[in-house]
């Protein structure tokens, strides 16, 4: 039993000892490495943050804006009564009166129709004229005779 | 443990200074854990799960990771073994750990002490992983019960009597191999001294 415990004693110092020089071998200070990634983490959650923010600022900002332009004008206005063009009474439905008809018969051509038959009276009345042809003999035949143009040399 | 979680959730938060003071806490402990059980490259290990806890709080502004977090210790463990296994899968294809020779340390030695001591570390690599893990925790990761229990998710009893039995373990590799290279144990070294005088 004593032997047991003082070897036991011995495999705890042993191990105890090589358990610091194991520890004492790693760092307990972050290397630039990972120095480097803590602070690009940082940077870009800061810069995704900043993006986000003024994002949210500018989708706000519109959002104002915009509802400003659509409501403002219609604000103050007060709103107005439709006038009617004949003012009607509209309490009391009125009784149904039965209207005669009235049927009007027109003289008058339509457009079309007046001057087809304007077209037609003129071509009823029309007196035909002769046509006297004067071609005014050969004197209107223009003549040309080149110099070196001459009969034929016999 | 409460202020670790002050400094997670601070860090979370934004503050840089947090995080210094985690990993001054955290980073030597975690490592020599790391490197305890005999993972490779145990330094690009915890650098790889600082890196992610890092990049865990830009996801944590946009999706909330991290933000329940209740025990940052157990958390950033489960990470650090997660990493751990990965690196093993690796490099499966490179020589085991266990087939490195290690015999010859004891005859390296200069002194008795270092002999045995060379013996005892040998010994804890033999150690089952289970068994590993605790003591490598408690001794070299300098965490209390209470901690390694939060981190593995048993109760303290538990992990109390796993250390105990990984101890009786240790002892018992370390008696056969002492005896299998010929080195005297410190008792029975006196009663030899005793016999001669």
């Amino acid at each position: 039993m004593n032997n047991d415990t003082q070897l036991d004693r011995i495999i705890e110092r042993a191990l105890t000892g090589d358990g610091e020089v194991v520890r004492s071998r790693f760092a307990s200070v972050p290397n630039s490495g990972l120095t480097t990634r803590l602070a690009f983490a940082t940077a870009s959650r800061g810069l995704f943050a900043s993006l986000g923010a003024k994002l949210a600022l500018y989708v706000t900002g519109a959002a104002i804006i915009g509802g400003a332009v659509y409501f403002i004008p219609a604000l103050g206005q007060k709103p107005q009564p439709v006038i009617a063009a004949s003012a009607q009474r509209i309490s009391a439905p009125e009784a149904a009166t039965v209207v005669p008809s009235v049927v009007t018969t027109s003289t008058d051509l339509p457009v079309a129709a007046q001057s087809e038959h304007r077209l037609k009276t003129r071509i009823a009345h029309h007196t035909p004229v002769e046509i006297h042809l004067d071609e005014g003999g050969t004197q209107n035949i223009p003549h040309y005779i080149d110099k070196r143009y001459g009969p034929p040399l016999n | 443990m409460q202020e670790l979680r002050e400094h997670f959730e601070a860090f979370l938060g934004g503050d840089n200074a947090a995080f210094a003071e985690l990993y001054r806490e955290l980073n030597p402990r975690l490592a020599a854990y790391c490197h305890k059980l005999g993972a490779p490259n145990a330094e690009d290990l915890v650098q790889e799960l600082w890196e992610r806890v890092i990049a865990m709080r830009s996801l944590s502004s946009a999706k909330g990771v991290g933000r329940g977090v209740v025990s940052p210790l157990a958390f950033l463990f489960r990470m650090l073994r997660n990493l751990i296994t990965d690196e093993y899968r690796k490099a499966k294809d490179e020589i085991p750990i266990e087939e490195c020779d290690v015999t010859d340390w004891p005859e390296r030695a200069s002194s008795y002490q270092e002999s045995l001591e060379a013996v005892i570390f040998e010994a804890f690599d033999k150690l089952a992983a289970d068994d590993k893990e605790v003591l490598a925790l408690n001794i070299y990761g300098e965490f209390k019960f209470g901690e390694i229990a939060e981190m593995l998710g048993k109760s303290v009893d538990a992990v109390w009597q796993q250390a105990s039995r990984a101890r009786t373990r240790l002892r018992k590799i370390v008696e056969m191999d002492a005896e299998r290279l010929g080195i005297t144990l410190p008792q029975k070294r006196e009663l030899k001294e005793k016999v001669l005088a």
